[in-house]
């Protein structure tokens, strides 16, 4: 059968044109049709008057919730989803450029490269930014040095004396100033 | 009726005009689809999957998929009508994937929903063959079962089912003329059983 259609591509057409004629609702015509075309194409004009829709019973429900759920979409801002990135980007520009001239930031670290009063509000930036800076920051930045405790004779000897005042500055001895 | 809406009922009735509109569509205009589109999708599901449950699930997926996806529909690369059907045959091979293990096909509501225009004695006629049609139908191989749905309850053109399944338009003509044919002998083999059976 297979060999002898690929011979008879007329005959498939022909055979086509009566089914689009059967499926727009017309009656195809039965001549030039071998018998059992015939009957094939009678069987198709019996299987086009099928309808299962008329068996739904949700086919009210379905459209009352699409109704529902179509006038929520329309009354919403209809977006192409094309738009969205573009409008991201563009929202994303608009907040670094922002940021870039801010004129109100004025901690350095948060300072606008851009901004010219960053520099006049905040001076400890353009000391970061100076060629001497970089002691000054290394200097800040190492740890205090140690506060040297009171001499040890002293404390000890307001202890054991009570009732004598404590020396505060203790004078150095005379003979450290005398000359040899 | 909105001119959008007008397009898409244009469309929908007459299913051999080319579609050549690149609007968008409003979501409002979805209620139309919806009209002009049910029966067809659903008799689509209903033949391809045999169970008016199953069908009514899966024709309410497929409308719930096109609604949620409505804007990204670009009119200019296919029909209207060849994207919802692109939807449908997605979820029904899913669907039939997932139950692949079910042979059997129940089709007992056919029956208990005949035709109310029809007289009980047509109706029960009627039905009685569209039960038969339908389950020779689920005999043949799933190609078949799909250009056939495609083509008598979905009413696309031979084009548009090319565009759907990856076929080319004389392919899916010559798969139809084979599966029409083999549909009729399936089904007189169903008919000559039930006359020996009945004898």
């Amino acid at each position: 059968m297979t060999s002898e259609m690929m011979d008879e591509p007329e005959k498939v057409d022909q055979f086509n044109r009566a089914l689009d004629q059967i499926v727009m609702g017309r009656v195809p015509p039965q001549a030039g049709f071998a018998p059992e075309d015939q009957r094939a194409i009678s069987l198709a004009h019996r299987l086009s008057q099928i309808d299962p829709s008329r068996e739904s019973f949700t086919r009210e429900n379905l459209r009352r919730q699409i109704a529902q759920r179509a006038s929520r979409l329309s009354r919403g801002r209809y977006y192409h989803p094309k738009l969205i990135p573009w409008a991201a980007l563009v929202v994303i520009a608009v907040l670094i450029a922002g940021w870039a001239f801010n004129p109100m930031s004025s901690h350095p670290t948060m300072a606008a490269p851009f901004s010219a009063t960053a520099y006049v509000l905040a001076p400890s930036a353009v000391t970061v930014n100076s060629p001497h800076a970089a002691s000054a920051v290394q200097t800040q930045t190492m740890p205090p040095k140690p506060i040297p405790t009171p001499a040890a004779p002293v404390v000890s000897a307001s202890y054991e004396n009570p009732g004598s005042p404590i020396p505060v500055n203790p004078q150095p001895s005379s003979a450290s100033h005398t000359t040899p | 009726m909105s001119t959008k809406a007008e397009f898409i009922h244009r469309t929908s009735t007459s299913f051999l005009e080319e579609v050549d509109d690149t609007r968008l569509f409003d979501p409002r205009d979805f209620l139309a689809v919806y009209d002009a589109y049910f029966p067809r999708v659903y008799n689509y599901i209903r033949y391809r999957c045999g169970d008016m449950v199953v069908a009514e699930d899966l024709t309410a997926a497929v409308f719930e998929r096109a609604l949620n996806h409505f804007a990204t529909y670009r009119p200019e690369r296919a029909p209207f009508g060849a994207w919802l059907f692109t939807i449908a045959r997605n979820l029904v091979s899913n669907h039939l994937r997932a139950e692949r293990n079910h042979t059997w096909m129940p089709l007992d509501e056919v029956d208990s929903h005949p035709l109310p225009a029809l007289s009980p004695e047509d109706a029960v006629i009627q039905s009685q063959t569209e039960k038969e049609l339908l389950t020779a139908l689920a005999c043949l191989d799933e190609r078949g079962q799909d250009v056939l749905s495609l083509k008598f309850a979905a009413r696309l053109t031979n084009r548009r089912i090319a565009e759907i399944t990856g076929l080319s338009e004389s392919n899916v003509g010559v798969i139809l003329y084979r599966a029409i044919h083999h549909l009729r002998e399936i089904f007189d083999d169903q008919r000559n059983d039930g006359r020996t059976r009945e004898g």
